[in-house]
């Protein structure tokens, strides 16, 4: 059975997609990104981080840009900002869905 | 021997697991509370874990699938995970999962996401279901092998009927056969359950039905010790042991299935007797009877009585047409060469008569997994005799 492609991603992948659409980060980079912009409340785990990262490298949604030693760095793709755009539209709608039902009360 | 559970600091001690690898929320607990008795997990051998004595410790372990095709972490994986607060200690035997240890109790949890956390049993899924599949294929084709070879090499339904060896060499084979694929169903259901929890958002629980290698050890040992006692108790040769008489088979006190010398025109004579046994796949009766008769081949003298029969009631029909032939092939006298050709009779479902160079005739008759074979020196034709034969199969069946 084929591999399915990210449709719909979740908190934590999105947030790994924002940490990369202005500026090329590495792993620790992206986890210290995350909770500085949530300010603790989407905390990638490592594990997480990781296979979020390896899942995107398979679908090009990100690309490795430079290795120095340990340490690798990703950019985002053309793929990924339109996976990126695809979600924030998606999240706009399910907001606005939340608001006009919160107003109708 | 008293068995060790933990050992002085500095020794190794190894345990099996106590629950399935494939267990992970079970494999965690388990190692997590072996820390916390001073046993510290170095590595795996096999189906065992080796643990390093020390100071009791609490800690969080934590395992994972093998994220790729690397047998240890990469150096990235090692750095983003130690900057977190974990430490690599070692993979598996098989190397599908990474084993992970934190002391610190402010360490991040290593999977905050369960959806990214199911991509990677999805690829362990896969090589677990494609390693079964080759395994499957492996195995059936070994048993294949083995049937085939068995058949060519003219496995003796013969000794299966009468001795329980075979069978019980044959039943072992299927033990652990049927061990293997449950121990793989098993650990495919709990990646399978695992894998849908974990696709929707909900960490996996304990899969406490998966057969762990303690348990299968136990089922292994079990298997063992009943094929041991199988073997030397002598129910590998008889389930119940045989019995014989000597005297009138009219006076037998087991009601035999034979056919009489009288009615094939001779004298029963005193000197009769018979012997009956039962095997885990047949019962069977043997009985001979009238005057005593002398025969000479090139490579075999001796003499016999005048009516021999065996006849056999089996549990596995299939073997009927395939045991009267053997008999026919194996049984006359040594050195008699007997040329069996087959006779068409509706009465039975397979029927081979035969003399050999003395006169003696032989037949062998089947029906519905009952087998009678005779070895007479009469004077009347046996072929004339069929419906005694028949009812002879049905007090057998009987």
């Amino acid at each position: 059975m084929a591999k399915e492609p990210l449709k719909v991603l979740t908190e934590s992948m999105f947030y790994v997609l924002l940490a990369l659409l202005r500026q090329e980060r590495c792993g620790t980079e992206i986890m210290q990104y995350a909770d500085d912009a949530t300010a603790g409340r989407v905390a990638l785990g490592p594990g997480t981080l990781y296979a979020i990262l390896a899942r995107f490298e398979d679908e090009r949604l990100i690309e490795e840009t430079a290795v120095e030693g340990r340490k690798r760095t990703y950019r985002i793709t053309e793929r990924g900002r339109a996976l990126y755009r695809e979600e924030l539209s998606r999240l706009r709608l399910c907001v606005a869905d939340g608001e006009r039902e919160g107003k109708g009360r | 021997m008293k068995k060790r559970s933990s050992g002085t600091p500095g020794d190794t001690v190894t345990k099996l697991l106590p629950v399935s690898l494939y267990d992970t929320a079970g494999m965690e607990a388990w190692l997590e509370r072996m820390a916390e008795k001073g046993l510290i997990l170095t590595e795996f051998l096999g189906e065992r874990a080796s643990f390093r004595a020390g100071e009791p410790t609490v800690c969080r372990c934590r395992m994972e699938p093998r994220p790729g095709a690397l047998p240890e972490p990469d150096g990235e994986m090692r750095a983003l995970y130690a900057a977190s607060g974990w430490e690599y200690i070692c993979a598996d035997s098989g190397e599908n999962f990474f084993f992970w240890r934190s002391t610190r109790p402010d360490a991040r949890e290593l999977h905050t996401d369960p959806v990214a956390e199911s991509y990677g049993y999805q690829k362990l899924r896969r090589r677990y279901r494609n390693r079964c599949l080759w395994s499957g294929l492996g195995t059936l084709a070994a048993l294949a092998l083995c049937g085939g070879l068995a058949a060519l090499g003219g496995t003796s339904a013969l000794r299966l009927v009468r001795d329980n060896t075979l069978l019980i060499q044959w039943g072992w084979c299927l033990f652990l056969l049927a061990m293997g694929v449950y121990a793989a169903a098993a650990e495919l259901g709990v990646l399978r359950r695992t894998l849908q929890s974990l696709s929707s958002g909900v960490p996996a629980k304990p899969a406490r039905w998966a057969l762990s290698p303690r348990g299968r050890q136990r089922l292994l040992w079990w298997g063992l010790a009943v094929l041991l006692v199988g073997m030397l108790s002598g129910a590998a040769a008889e389930l119940r042991p045989g019995e014989s008489y000597s005297g009138p088979l009219t006076d037998c006190p087991e009601r035999l299935p034979y056919v009489s010398a009288h009615a094939l025109g001779c004298e029963a004579g005193d000197d009769a007797g018979a012997a009956w046994g039962r095997s885990a796949l047949a019962d069977r009766w043997s009985a001979y009877e009238g005057p005593m008769y002398s025969y000479t081949f090139s490579n075999g003298w001796g003499t016999a009585r005048a009516c021999a029969t065996q006849v056999y009631r089996l549990r596995l029909p299939l073997l009927q047409k395939k045991l009267a032939r053997e008999l026919l092939d194996t049984q006359p006298r040594q050195g008699a060469e007997v040329t069996a050709a087959p006779l068409a009779d509706d009465r039975f479902d397979g029927a081979w008569y035969g003399t050999d160079q003395q006169g003696v005739q032989y037949l062998a008759v089947c029906r519905d997994g009952a087998v009678l074979y005779m070895a007479a020196n009469v004077p009347v034709d046996l072929r004339t005799q069929l419906e005694l034969f028949s009812q002879v199969l049905d007090a057998a069946a009987s």
